[in-house]
């Protein structure tokens, strides 16, 4: 599904990724684990084409992937580290009017932000909300997309137990309909994911 | 699950900027106040001599609308750039150079259009004959948007720094819309012919935006970097 090639990635004549391989297939979860600053949302950008600097090759179910034919963008679902939310939105106005284009039923909406716990926030704006809260918001689009690819930068960070549970059982059903995930973190979490290092 | 259609994706965009600016009253009232304060100071200044403020109003008028769309600059992508929304636009698979010309528009409606209902406050301080209302309203509607698009690209290449760069970048490109704005607007207080004015502003635009669009969406890419 996803193979990566011997990927180079630079910033300011840096290297940042060197050589890296990898591939990921349908239905699975791989962890890439590493310390501050070790590269790993640069790698998650560049597969995205939103790093210009970096050499290597991308394939996407067996088509290289290019800036020009978007063949990745077009089918995963990113979610960086900032969170691309709006303070002075509602949570329910934010995931509408969400810069990565969702189409859903209103119940379907309601359904998702029910599975985040948050379906008591849904008209609270989200500069009200605590950082795990905003967290879950950005999850809560995970639902809402038909994307066959999950690039998830530190999915756990800022959770409490019940949401590291919540983004766990999400990850699981995901899986089941066949989608893949990239997920960062700092340590490999108590899941029986793949992993590989970054430094 | 159905793909949503251009058309919808651009309206979410617009309609997501506005909300945003109608709940972020400084926004609008920033620029609207700093063009208020610039037309009450003049003739407090210079005196109520009609004839003399006649003379100056085209120009300051002119000058209070360029620097106070140039106050905005800072805003229209660097919360963007911040929050990683503009990442999101970069992977939505959408021409972004027509997510620009919407973010732009809505840019304008934020900023310029209150400038244009605030400018009929400028006819009274200044006694502007009415037959040059309308003449100004057309010219800063066209040059508002086309120094909309200038900030937009402005904002672009400055993006993460400070709002005085986009500013230099901004002002050097500006003279020839504030040459044109102020020739027509004066030519219509004269009673002479001015509508070649209007046309060579209305081409500047149609112009501009395309060219400025796709050039502004370049800067993003390579500052987001």
């Amino acid at each position: 599904m996803l193979e990566v090639n011997n990927l180079n990635c630079f910033r300011s004549n840096e290297s940042i990724l060197s050589d890296l391989s990898f591939s990921l297939d349908r239905g699975e979860v791989l962890e890439i684990i590493g310390t501050n600053g070790s590269g790993k949302t640069t790698l998650l950008r560049t597969l995205l084409g939103l790093i210009k600097e970096s050499q290597g090759e991308i394939k996407w179910n067996g088509n290289l992937v290019t800036r020009e034919n978007q063949i990745l963008t077009s089918e995963s679902f990113y979610q960086g580290h900032s969170l691309a939310l709006k303070g002075r939105l509602t949570v329910i106005e934010n995931i509408y009017l969400s810069a990565h284009p969702l189409n859903f039923e209103t119940d379907k909406l309601l359904e998702s932000l029910e599975r985040v716990n948050l379906l008591n926030k849904k008209d609270v704006l989200v500069s009200e909300l605590s950082v795990g809260q905003k967290k879950r918001v950005s999850i809560a689009k995970w639902l809402l997309t038909d994307a066959q690819l999950y690039l998830i930068d530190e999915p756990f960070s800022a959770l409490d137990d019940q949401g590291h549970k919540v983004v766990e059982g999400l990850i699981k059903e995901l899986i089941n309909r066949g989608c893949s995930f990239l997920l960062t973190g700092h340590r490999k979490s108590k899941e029986e994911y793949g992993a590989f290092h970054l430094d | 699950m159905n793909k949503l259609s251009l058309t919808s994706i651009l309206f979410r965009l617009l309609q997501k900027d506005l909300l945003i600016a109608y709940r972020k009253t400084s926004s609008y009232l920033t620029p609207l106040i700093f063009f208020l304060v610039v037309l009450t100071f003049f003739p407090l200044a210079i005196g109520s001599d009609s004839s003399f403020l006649n003379r100056i109003a085209p120009g300051t008028l002119w000058i209070a609308a360029l620097l106070s769309s140039l106050l905005a600059v800072e805003s229209l992508f660097n919360e963007d750039f911040n929050d990683g929304t503009l990442d999101q636009l970069f992977i939505s698979n959408q021409p972004i150079f027509l997510l620009i010309i919407v973010k732009v528009f809505s840019h304008w409606m934020i900023t310029g259009s209150p400038i244009l209902l605030a400018s009929m406050i400028g006819v009274i301080f200044f006694d502007l004959p009415t037959s040059s209302i309308f003449t100004l309203l057309v010219s800063l509607i066209l040059g508002t948007l086309i120094l909309s698009f200038l900030s937009a690209f402005g904002g672009a290449l400055s993006l993460g720094k400070g709002a005085i760069l986009s500013a230099i970048i901004v002002l050097p490109f500006s003279i020839p819309v504030l040459l044109l704005g102020t020739a027509a607007t004066n030519a219509a207080i004269q009673e002479i012919e001015h509508s070649s004015y209007l046309f060579f502003l209305g081409a500047m635009l149609f112009i501009v935006m395309p060219f400025i669009s796709i050039a502004t969406a370049e800067a993003l890419r390579i500052n987001s970097d």
